[in-house]
């Protein structure tokens, strides 16, 4: 059923620079009193123009260029560029590669939950548990330095396998799973304080209701999707976790709650795949450098990015340069949905239920 | 004789005042680190000598209609609300028939209504004002007046006063009912002498008097949870958001000797101890050292609270203020019983 889009007495414009934004965009909350009748939320202040850069150039630069799309989650969008060429080349990739590539990705995915648990938090004034969240997040993102050699921008896959650098040693393998288990421990607490707190979860119960049926028609995409009850995950049609025993995450409210505790339990799915990627980490090669670039039909990956739904489809031309560029990334359709589950909260609610989606504007503005 | 005392002891009330508020605020900030395992800024940082920094900045304009009466609100402020102090003051009892409980929350009264015109002062560039193109896009909803977000800071501060204000005032009363004077001095008097003092606060109402009592300074602070109208996911900081340089120093002035104020009553009507200032005597300086060092319970506890509460809107605010006002009526009738 459509949520009914009231009259209203004034309108709020926040932004585009405001503390509870970590990146520019411009919500307009039209209110009755302080009750949400409508929102609308203007993008596009931060433009790069990504797209257009990418017209021309080597593929190899052009990955360089896809992985700086975003920070947060920079694995991936380099990942899906990188699995464009391989699809529409037919490029093997070694499974200790696969493998690599699933860890540093799914460890990118954890630390990015973890920030988004931060930024939730700060918003509804939580500074406390804010602060906590990049404590539990610190000892992924030194496994992330130690086995990528960078704590951002990992530049891991690359076409054919992964970067030799990010090829454990057997002494390192043994580290990370040494280092995996205080650290899920702690999670494991932090999350119990999450949920156990009686403060936290009055402000984030029952606020911001995103209905299945509105996920589906505002195309909201991954976690966000997930916890009104749609059952979709890219990384269920990505060949390189077929090795990997692990489960999708659903739940069926659709409020801020179930938003928080969907990405909560997918925080131990992650875990239980990182430490299933080490314990059976195969040994062999980690790149195949057997392939040679040519023309290549426009051809489209999908994927699972930390907020959802990461799209990427280009052709080569006869000299391998890229050609027809387009990336689409989740938070767009995201904060669509959000703009409507917003409705008839209040204000300060509103905003947080639009920073429940965890929006990433640079990913959107790219 | 006497007035040069009630001068002395007027002008030493508030340089203590006016020093142990900004240091109240380091204390806060430094509790809270360490509660989030941080190791947070010296104590002075925050309040003194932040205070001192700000004053030696370039002068700030804001984008205020009546940027004057915005910057002249925080000192005007802290004269009013060092009143408080002052009339608590035995001193004063003598010349000024104003100590009473009625004309100290009369004075709390205009210090939260200050909150209100800041925030219809201020128009910072991080709402309607900001130079960006948004009115070409379109909302279903059009041509509605465009508020500035202080200004719905205001409205907030309206609500804020007219609801989270009673747990406070029920804590004041509560001593008043049971000395049967709202006369400051009767309360004080009701509690011993200072080498015989039987506290109200070790008291069944009076215990039930200093917990609201406490609940409503952490609303009188707006500190967190109840900071609802400087919501920070929101409005940022409301009314005050447009104070830089000086006025920014002036408006930390404001909230360090506001705690103090609230802070120096607390101890003034539930340990019977009111800030005398009588440099002839040890018993005289004693009590000033005992009461200034009473003071820092209640910053230190709400610290402690605000490091793990989140804020609470206004679904949560009404049930939380209501309970505790009930609570404070329970203590009334103990009070009369």
């Amino acid at each position: 059923m459509e949520k009914d889009r009231g009259d209203a007495d004034l309108e709020i414009p926040v932004g585009l620079v405001h503390p509870a934004m970590l990146e520019p965009y411009r919500p307009r909350f039209f209110l009755q009193d302080e009750v949400v009748t409508d929102c609308e939320i203007t993008l596009g202040a931060q433009h790069r123009g990504i797209e257009r850069i990418m017209e021309g150039i080597p593929v190899d630069k052009c990955n360089i260029i896809t992985e700086r799309i975003c920070g947060i989650c920079s694995c991936v969008h380099l990942w899906n560029s990188v699995r464009v060429v391989e699809r529409g080349l037919h490029i093997e990739v070694p499974e200790r590669a696969q493998y690599m590539r699933v860890i540093i990705n799914e460890l990118e995915r954890l630390t990015s939950h973890l920030i988004f648990f931060g930024h939730a938090l700060e918003i509804i004034g939580h500074e406390t548990l804010g602060m906590r969240a990049f404590i539990a997040r610190e000892p992924f993102m030194i496994l992330l330095g130690e086995l990528s050699g960078n704590r951002v921008h990992y530049a891991c896959p690359i076409i054919g396998g992964i970067r030799p650098r990010c090829n454990p040693t057997e002494e390192m393998r043994q580290k990370a799973l040494t280092m995996l288990d205080p650290a899920a421990e702690y999670l494991k607490d932090y999350a119990n304080r999450i949920l156990q707190d009686a403060m936290v979860m009055s402000r984030i119960d029952g606020i911001g209701v995103l209905t299945k049926e509105e996920a589906i028609k505002y195309h909201a995409v991954g976690p966000t999707a997930r916890a009104s009850g749609v059952e979709k995950d890219w990384r269920t049609d990505v060949d390189d976790f077929k090795h990997f025993d692990w489960e999708v995450i659903v739940l069926d409210e659709g409020d801020v709650k179930d938003r928080v505790v969907q990405r909560i339990l997918e925080c131990f799915e992650i875990l239980k795949i990182v430490r299933q990627g080490f314990e059976n980490l195969p040994e062999g090669e980690v790149r195949n450098q057997d392939w040679k670039l040519g023309e290549m039909p426009i051809t489209t990956c999908y994927h699972e990015a930390p907020r959802g739904e990461l799209y990427d489809s280009y052709a080569l031309d006869e000299k391998g340069k890229v050609r027809h560029y387009k990336n689409r990334t989740p938070t767009i359709t995201n904060l669509g949905a959000m703009e409507v589950a917003c409705l008839g909260e209040h204000l300060t609610d509103a905003v947080l239920t639009l920073a429940s989606c965890d929006p990433c504007i640079c990913c959107t503005n790219r | 004789m006497d007035i040069i005392n009630f001068i002395i002891s007027t002008v030493v009330l508030a340089v203590v005042a006016l020093f142990f508020g900004p240091v109240f605020l380091g204390i806060e900030r430094k509790i809270q680190a360490r509660i989030q395992q941080r190791i947070g800024p010296p104590i002075l940082t925050p309040g003194t000598w932040s205070i001192l920094k700000f004053w030696n900045k370039k002068p700030f304009t804001p984008n205020s209609p009546m940027p004057r009466l915005y910057h002249a609100l925080p000192p005007l402020t802290v004269m009013i609300i060092l009143l408080v102090v002052w009339l608590t003051n035995p001193q004063w009892w003598p010349l000024i028939s104003l100590g009473t409980v009625v004309a100290i929350v009369g004075i709390m009264k205009f210090e939260e209504m200050m909150y209100v015109v800041m925030g219809a002062l201020s128009r910072s560039v991080l709402s309607v004002s900001m130079p960006y193109d948004d009115l070409a896009k379109g909302a279903v909803i059009k041509g509605r007046v465009r508020r500035f977000i202080e200004g719905q800071s205001a409205v907030r501060f309206v609500k804020h006063i007219t609801i989270a204000s009673f747990p406070i005032y029920i804590g004041i009363f509560i001593p008043a009912v049971m000395a049967k004077s709202i006369y400051v001095e009767d309360i004080v008097l009701f509690q011993g002498e200072f080498m015989d003092l039987h506290p109200l606060l070790f008291t069944i109402p009076g215990f039930i008097g200093a917990v609201v009592y406490f609940v409503g300074y952490v609303a009188q602070l707006n500190d967190y949870p109840f900071t609802i109208a400087k919501a920070k996911g929101d409005l940022i900081e409301g009314g005050p958001l447009e104070y830089g340089a000086h006025a920014r120093g002036n408006y930390y002035v404001l909230r360090g000797v506001w705690m103090f104020v609230l802070s120096s009553l607390f101890v003034t009507l539930f340990f019977g101890i009111p800030p005398i200032v009588d440099f002839t005597s040890m018993l005289g300086i004693s009590q000033l050292v005992m009461h200034v060092l009473l003071t820092f319970i209640l910053p230190i506890i709400v610290s402690v609270l605000s490091a793990f509460g989140p804020i609470l809107t206004f679904k949560q605010l009404y049930p939380v203020s209501f309970g505790f006002t009930a609570i404070g009526v329970f203590g009334v009738i103990l009070a009369l019983w």
